[in-house]
């Protein structure tokens, strides 16, 4: 199964996170990262600092960018992804139903992104990891290996069309097609 | 004596207003004509969840249907499904980091706005997920439908984000928006009034 060469795609979204991209370019987390066969790391920082360690070390090949229009490609093309547990990356990643570890941002105090972030494991949707520095830590990433995400149910469009027209009283005729 | 006894009939009629709507508030609605209907963007992430949510609408009961964004949000407009749309714009209440004292400012300036915006479209619905822009137009609304104008019921659907705790628009609009909705069960539990819509996943835009 892992006979091809594993990617990892590290993103922090719009923001910052210079603690994870520091932690995972450490090398008590490249050794891990080697240690499980991925032999690709691709870091998209944004506003952060560029990493500096861009290295072949342990047989990885690094690729560093601030931001693209779009991560779509390269998430589908990441066997697995390191993300900020920012709302709008991380539904993203699970819509494309790739293998999520959504990394807290621990100096970020009473977050309420971490809710969204908890539901989800909760549910077996992502694995989460609450602080970068547990990245350093080699059974955190066998855990990672391990996991096995339940996949995303997809959205119900009409869901809401629904629930709004029964609260209007509007005659539900059983099909609820979108008219031009 | 006149003067009072004319004060005093206004105040008995609003009086009866008030607890006319609010008890209209918790009732199921019997709309049998399309509904005008206001959509708030709130911008960002809040325009990506509403345009999704108000994707797949019954286009001949929410008509016509006309869109909200505040003054220093540009990128909104551009997201809107159809080009033609008719799109009110109102001052911000509240900038990220502005003080609170010149917020209050703001605050005003924007609730007086929102009375005249509210009163010239008449919805009503409106449809709005936050994010604090959207309290001065549903305080508007409310007003215009004591006063009779405008039905302007409230529909308020809170963040995919909340899962444990409401937003503060949330909090401030729960006890009196006739449809408030939230996704997660966690937060239906503690708010009883809310209605649960499970399931929903932002999309990525059709290719």
């Amino acid at each position: 199964m892992s006979s091809k060469k594993k990617t990892i795609l590290v993103t922090v979204g719009t923001t910052q996170f210079d603690d994870l991209v520091r932690c995972v370019t450490a090398d008590q987390a490249l050794q891990s990262v080697a240690n499980l066969g991925y032999h690709r790391l691709v870091i998209q920082y944004g506003k952060g600092i560029r990493p500096t360690t861009i290295s072949t070390k342990y047989g990885i090949e690094m690729m560093c960018y601030d931001f693209k229009s779009s991560l779509r490609e390269d998430m589908l093309q990441a066997d697995l992804i390191l993300s900020h547990a920012g709302a709008g990356t991380v539904m993203e990643c699970l819509t494309l139903h790739r293998k999520l570890v959504a990394v807290i941002n621990s100096k970020l105090m009473h977050n309420h992104q971490m809710e969204l972030a908890v539901a989800l494991q909760q549910r077996g949707h992502l694995y989460m990891v609450e602080k970068p520095p547990d990245l350093w830590v080699p059974e955190i990433w066998e855990a990672i290996d391990q996991f096995d995400p339940v996949a995303h149910p997809a959205g119900d469009e009409f869901a809401f069309p629904r629930l709004l027209d029964d609260f209007c009283g509007f005659s539900n005729n059983g099909d609820n097609s979108k008219i031009e | 004596m006149s003067y009072a006894f004319v004060a005093g009939c206004i105040a008995i009629v609003l009086f009866v207003r008030i607890v006319w709507v609010f008890r209209c508030i918790r009732r199921t609605k019997t709309n049998s004509k399309p509904l005008k209907t206001l959509v708030i963007l709130g911008s960002g992430g809040h325009t990506t969840e509403i345009l999704q949510l108000t994707k797949q609408l019954n286009r001949s009961y929410y008509v016509p249907l006309e869109y909200c964004r505040a003054s220093t949000d540009t990128t909104s407009v551009m997201r809107l499904p159809d080009r033609h749309a008719v799109v009110h714009t109102i001052p911000r209440a509240r900038e990220v980091g502005q003080s609170y004292a010149t917020s209050l400012f703001s605050t005003i300036y924007a609730l007086w706005h929102a009375f005249f915006l509210i009163a010239k479209i008449r919805p009503g619905l409106i449809l709005c997920n936050g994010p604090g822009t959207v309290v001065p137009l549903c305080v508007a609304a409310l007003f215009w439908r004591v006063v009779g104008w405008c039905p302007g019921q409230i529909v308020f659907v809170e963040s995919y984000c909340r899962v444990q705790t409401l937003s503060l628009t949330g909090k401030l609009l729960y006890p009196w928006a006739d449809l408030f909705v939230v996704h997660w069960e966690e937060l239906h539990r503690q708010y009883p009034r809310s209605k649960l819509v499970e399931s929903f996943v932002r999309r990525q835009k059709d290719k």
